[in-house]
């Protein structure tokens, strides 16, 4: 099938499969770009963990809310806490790592006693094998990024609110901002991880910042390039799943991966293409 | 089931397991030390990773090789690669390891969606962590690499630790720094590859940081460091195994909170020190 065929199948046959993805890849490009301006792409990886033990967690009988609610409690917490823990480097790291194996471990836990339909159900997150996103999912989804779009704005063109992070922690703005942030952030992952899955989620977290770091030496043409991967390899990712009946969610990753590759190489190049932005 | 019961069906019915994961936990708490005093607590949940992307490879129709011949492959590759990118100033580290994590997982979710149904229920078996059914054939390996890696480690122990504290002083006084963090990491991706085939990822890297960090909160000196996170690597899979006989619960994990209950007996006792 020629791949006009398949983009047309795409959007014909998944209109929100396809808007759903891309919104989840701007949402997390743009919580990448800044998580990797504060030094922390860790907290990405712990945080789409604990979003997805969230997922577990409602598979206890006693749980009164559902996967999503758990997920964005759980998230929420862990984000705000990250944003004002007093630790830093190689501390910080240490303890992202110690909460993502706590989370995974809890996880395995308690998907060891539930039932089968549960664990498929849990397979379906971690690898991100969803193509039917249902109406609600796309308008929560479609909610989140307009959160994300505020966050923007009212940071006064985010990029200047944090490239002023000195002269904001001064004045006392700048734990607001932090919180703000982390908390935008939070949400991102945990309804990304709900309606895209975790391996899409942690993959647009790290890689379009990390490709655009390459491309890019400004912050804004940065930040632009990394907004504009993340919404634009989804649909990359969705083709290729479709041609070669692949999970989306893995194949997204694969499909940035190739970009940052060949970014990386050209770079190696870097004389014989133009100037970076 | 009485408590000696358990014990005695543990030591009876399932020695290579006990054993096992104890060899596999002293190792992994072992290396870890140099890992967390390295500063790369995130290279044994990438290492993991891609020996388990490896082993998926292994089972990729045509490929057909031995899945710890695919998972050694893989992870001494990353490994070099890793000695290489961890050292430059471009990429940021952390950066390096999350995105390398990433791709390992998104790569073997691909190669599993391409394998036979037999072969994934193998891979699956070490994500979920089931060390209990250990054979003597994989003990006597994983005995085979500790006792191997131990002799290197205590040959070169002084070279290894200048290395790993303080790089910098190590090459200017003419240690070559760079061929010694590569033999490093070479010995942690053979330790890895095998360990994960044998005992699963979680346990791996669970092991790779939180004996290491939980000896670090106690011990007041280096030698008190590798002593004590030897000691918390041998013990949790003890309590593990007993832990998941009496409540019913996947081996691997559970001694993954085993070890994470003294780490965090280990920090209240600190805040009370």
């Amino acid at each position: 099938m020629p791949a006009s065929e398949i983009l047309a199948t795409l959007v014909h046959e998944f209109p929100l499969t396809l808007l759903a993805g891309m919104l989840c890849g701007a949402m997390c490009a743009y919580a990448g770009f800044f998580l990797a301006r504060e030094e922390m792409p860790l907290v990405g990886i712990s945080l789409s963990q604990i979003a997805v033990l969230g997922v577990a967690a409602s598979y206890f009988q006693w749980m009164p809310s559902d996967g999503l609610h758990n997920s964005l409690l759980l998230t929420f917490v862990a984000a705000l806490s990250f944003a004002f823990l007093k630790i830093e480097g190689e501390r910080m790291t240490r303890t992202l790592l110690l909460v993502f194996v706590l989370s995974l471990m809890l996880r395995m836990l308690i998907m060891s006693r539930s039932t089968q339909d549960a664990n498929f159900e849990m397979e379906t997150v971690l690898k991100g094998y969803v193509w039917f996103v249902t109406p609600p999912t796309f308008y929560l989804v479609l909610g989140c990024a307009l959160v994300t779009l505020l966050h923007a704005v009212v940071q006064g063109t985010a990029l200047g609110g944090l490239r002023e992070k000195g002269r904001n922690e001064a004045s006392g703005s700048g734990t607001r901002a932090r919180a703000f942030l982390f908390g935008t952030i939070a949400l991102g992952i945990a309804v990304s991880v709900h309606s895209a899955g975790d391996i899409f989620v942690v993959g647009l977290l790290l890689l379009p910042p990390l490709t655009a770091s390459i491309m890019a030496q400004k912050n804004v043409h940065r930040f632009v390039l990394t907004v504009l991967i993340g919404l634009l390899v989804p649909v990359g990712g969705l083709a290729a799943a479709f041609r070669y009946d692949l999970p989306p969610g893995a194949s997204s990753v694969a499909v940035v991966t190739l970009l940052f590759l060949t970014v990386w190489i050209l770079g190696k190049f870097r004389s014989l293409i133009s100037k970076p932005l | 089931m009485s408590d000696l019961e358990i014990v005695r069906t543990i030591v009876t019915e399932f020695p290579f397991a006990l054993f096992g994961s104890m060899v596999a936990g002293v190792l992994c708490a072992y290396l870890g030390v140099y890992v967390v005093s390295k500063r790369v607590v995130f290279v044994g949940a990438t290492l993991t990773q891609v020996a388990v992307t490896g082993i998926a490879f292994s089972h990729l129709p045509l490929i057909g090789v031995e899945p710890l011949f695919g998972s050694m492959v893989f992870t001494l590759a990353a490994t070099i690669l890793f000695a290489q990118l961890l050292r430059s100033k471009v990429i940021p580290r952390d950066s390096v390891l999350g995105a390398s994590y990433v791709v390992a997982i998104a790569l073997r979710i691909l190669m599993i969606q391409k394998s036979p149904a037999a072969e994934v229920s193998e891979i699956e078996a070490i994500l979920k962590g089931d060390i209990l059914f250990v054979t003597a054939n994989q003990f006597y390996l994983l005995l085979g690499v500790f006792l191997v890696i131990l002799i290197l480690h205590l040959v070169f122990f002084k070279a290894f630790i200048f290395v790993s504290f303080d790089a910098e002083t190590a090459s200017t006084q003419g240690f070559r720094a760079q061929w010694w963090e590569l033999f490093f990491y070479l010995t942690v991706g053979v330790a890895v590859s095998v360990a994960t085939r044998i005992v699963g990822d979680v346990f791996v890297f669970g092991f790779l940081v939180i004996p290491a960090v939980t000896a670090i909160l106690i011990a007041r000196n280096v030698r008190n460091v590798f002593l004590l996170s030897v000691l918390f690597g041998a013990i949790p899979p003890i309590l593990g195994l007993y832990l998941a006989f009496k409540l019913d619960f996947p081996a691997g994990p559970t001694t993954v909170a085993a070890a994470f209950l003294l780490l965090l007996a280990s920090w209240i006792a600190g805040k009370f020190r």
